[in-house]
């Protein structure tokens, strides 16, 4: 499957390159020079808190200086101190798309825009100017039409995309070609929950929603390289846009919005053969991410695709990158890092429990067993 | 109170924007609901919605999220590392429970009323009334059976523990005795067996039947367990393989003590050994 969806026949690739430049501004410092500089560095410490505030992410990076999983740590710890005021049903279809691509589609219904991405210019690196002050002038919104907006604050809108898109699968869906989602997800809060509450689908999405991006993407990686032959991901659908948050009204009991907070979907959907045997339907992932960290939404949709209609594997058990409970105790980098890291801590004591051991075991098996020793 | 306390006064009592205790009460409530449930199930793994905590996971959140639960404005904290008072991380999370409560601190245990530990229990016998929080990186004894929680969960609830006992008997077997170094699995009440956490084995003993409240917090993997006083605590062991505490061919260094656990350390390019316990050995080397 190529990119034959996305041809530079209008200025798109440069334009689109353009937008994402603009997004990233001129230099400047302190946790505002963050946001506008490095804006995927702040959504990446964004989605991995569950923290999406841009101006305090960055305040934690440049405290952290510039270390990822310590500034999470700061903004988690930050968060957990702070009462839950509310909570909020999203609608992915009341996304305002910026942009929207779907690889499995040449021509979707309502079409694809390329929006603000670096993802077709080329990698040179440039060693001539600061980053923000380079790149062509932008004269379209990624689709080769319409007028580039003016990038004041941090993101450029791009009105002229439609809204709201209909979904690329609902043709499919339409023709009975795709599989129910299962289980339907429930909102569950593993942050307020006891454990044990991960094994929800809902609370597996939470978890990919904040789970550490190289790991997310390593294991979608060895899911997509491991398992080829019999599971072929196709990214369906891939959306960057505004999310309305909407809650309750207190006193009026009305509906408020409060705002719209920067949000990427992906769906996947997977052709698997089980058994040697066709899988007569699609199995679809869902995977969000908030910010524009695009390939955490599209590992997040392949691992929950993977792990919706899982097979065991050769010894009853799915294979890693399938395994939801597996995957509950890799992916979160708090809990990884920290442990990792706590390796720096003093462990005299039990070092000295263990040469003990070492020691009684030598002085055991010279009596006895002369392999037992080797 | 000693010079770690005296520095601390300074400091101020609370920390602006901050709870007393760091933790909002319904965290606290939540924390202390779950460790009722543990006093009353011994060895009792209990889940409990662990929250992010000022220190990294994996360096004591746990520990510290029981400890700014259940400590009160008139308790009197000790911190150890290993048994040392001044050990960087035990520092940390001591000032860290001081500038939120603003509770006076000590590295006498018997001044103590809340002691939280990683990897020891302290030398001297803790009395009634005082509370002992271990940190505990791996809650699960039967992990080394099974990674699997949803497994693992099943066997303690079936009280099937064939195959720790079965890991046990290829041990000795293999090499004559067990090889669980620290985290000896223990029987708690002739119930659930539980790991004691990362101490020697030669702490194993002194939890048996002990005068204190032992609280067990595990952050990264949101469990917490306890032994309420007076409860029996057997290491699993077979009779004719008793179990066996770390032996030492010499003294400590420091303070002659033989009676102690001891760390390899090198004085003067010379492999000694010396109490872990410093604290202890600091009282001793000052009584004698």
């Amino acid at each position: 499957m190529g990119y034959t969806s996305v041809r530079d026949v209008t200025g798109a690739v440069s334009a689109a390159a353009a937008l994402a430049r603009k997004a990233a501004g001129p230099v400047q410092t302190g946790p505002d020079g963050v946001v506008v500089g490095l804006p995927l560095l702040v959504d990446q410490v964004a989605a991995e808190a569950g923290v999406h505030e841009p101006t305090v992410c960055a305040r934690a990076l440049l405290q952290a200086n510039g270390d990822t999983a310590r500034a999470v740590s700061l903004l988690r710890a930050w968060a957990a101190t702070l009462p839950r005021l509310g909570s909020s049903r999203a609608a992915v279809a009341e996304v305002r798309a910026v942009r929207r691509i779907t690889p499995g589609f040449r021509e979707p219904p309502a079409g694809q825009y390329l929006g603000p991405s670096l993802d077709y210019e080329s990698r040179l690196l440039d060693l001539d100017d600061p980053p923000g002050a380079t790149g062509p002038a932008a004269s379209g919104n990624g689709n080769g039409a319409g007028a580039l907006p003016d990038a004041h604050g941090r993101r450029a809108k791009t009105p002229p995309v439609p809204h709201p898109f209909p979904r690329s699968l609902e043709g499919l869906d339409a023709r009975g070609l795709v599989a129910p989602a299962e289980p339907l997800a429930s909102p569950v809060d593993r942050t307020r929950h006891s454990a044990g509450a991960g094994d929800d689908r809902g609370a597996f999405q939470q978890l990919l929603g904040r789970a550490e991006t190289g790991a997310m993407t390593a294991m979608a990686y060895a899911g997509l390289r491991g398992s080829a032959t019999r599971a072929d991901p196709t990214l369906v659908e891939l959306r960057t846009g505004g999310l309305p948050v909407r809650v309750t009204h207190p006193e009026s009991g009305g509906e408020v919005v409060l705002g719209e907070v920067e949000i990427t979907m992906a769906e996947v959907a997977l052709y698997a053969v089980h058994d040697g045997t066709p899988d007569a339907r699609l199995t679809v992932g869902f995977g969000a991410t908030v910010g524009r960290v695009e390939r955490r939404a599209v590992a997040a949709a392949m691992l929950d695709g993977g792990c919706a209609r899982a097979v065991p594997g050769g010894h009853g058990r799915p294979a890693p990158p399938e395994d939801r409970e597996f995957l509950g105790i890799v992916l979160d980098g708090q809990e990884a890092t920290g442990f990792v890291e706590h390796l720096k801590l003093p462990h005299h004591v039990t070092f000295t429990a263990d040469l003990d051991r070492i020691q009684a075991v030598r002085a055991g098996g010279m009596a006895g067993d002369d392999e037992e020793r080797s | 109170m000693t010079v770690v306390s005296r520095l601390l006064d300074e400091a101020p009592a609370t920390r602006r924007g901050y709870a007393w205790g760091y933790l909002d009460e319904p965290s606290k409530r939540e924390v202390r609901r779950a460790l009722l449930k543990a006093v009353c199930i011994p060895g009792h793994q209990v889940p409990f919605a662990s929250r992010e905590m000022p220190v990294a996971r994996g360096w004591g959140s746990g520990g510290l999220q029981i400890t700014l639960s259940v400590i009160q404005p008139d308790d009197t904290l000790k911190v150890i590392d290993q048994g040392d008072d001044s050990s960087m991380n035990a520092q940390a999370l001591r000032q860290l429970v001081a500038e939120t409560t603003g509770v006076a601190t000590t590295t006498d245990v018997n001044l103590a009323t809340v002691v939280q530990t990683r990897h020891r229990v302290p030398e001297d016998d803790l009395g009634e009334g005082q509370v002992l929080v271990f940190q505990v990186p791996i809650a699960d004894p039967l992990r080394v059976i099974d990674p699997r929680p949803s497994v693992t969960r099943r066997m303690h609830s079936e009280g099937d523990y064939a195959g720790v006992w079965l890991y046990l008997y290829e041990d000795t077997a293999r090499l004559g005795q067990s090889s669980f170094a620290h985290s000896y699995p223990v029987e708690v009440e002739g119930g659930y067996v539980m790991s004691p956490s990362p101490i020697p084995r030669w702490d194993v003993p002194r939890l048996d039947d002990a005068p204190f409240l032992a609280l067990y917090g595990a952050g990264r993997e949101a469990v917490v367990y306890a032994v309420p006083p007076h409860t029996r605590v057997a290491p699993l062991s077979f009779d004719d393989r008793p179990f066996q505490r770390e032996r030492f061919d010499r003294p400590c260094r420091r303070c002659g003590s033989s009676v102690s656990y001891l760390d390899e350390q090198f004085v003067a390019g010379e492999l000694v050994l010396v109490c872990s316990d410093t604290d202890w050995c600091r009282r001793r080397q000052g009584a004698s």
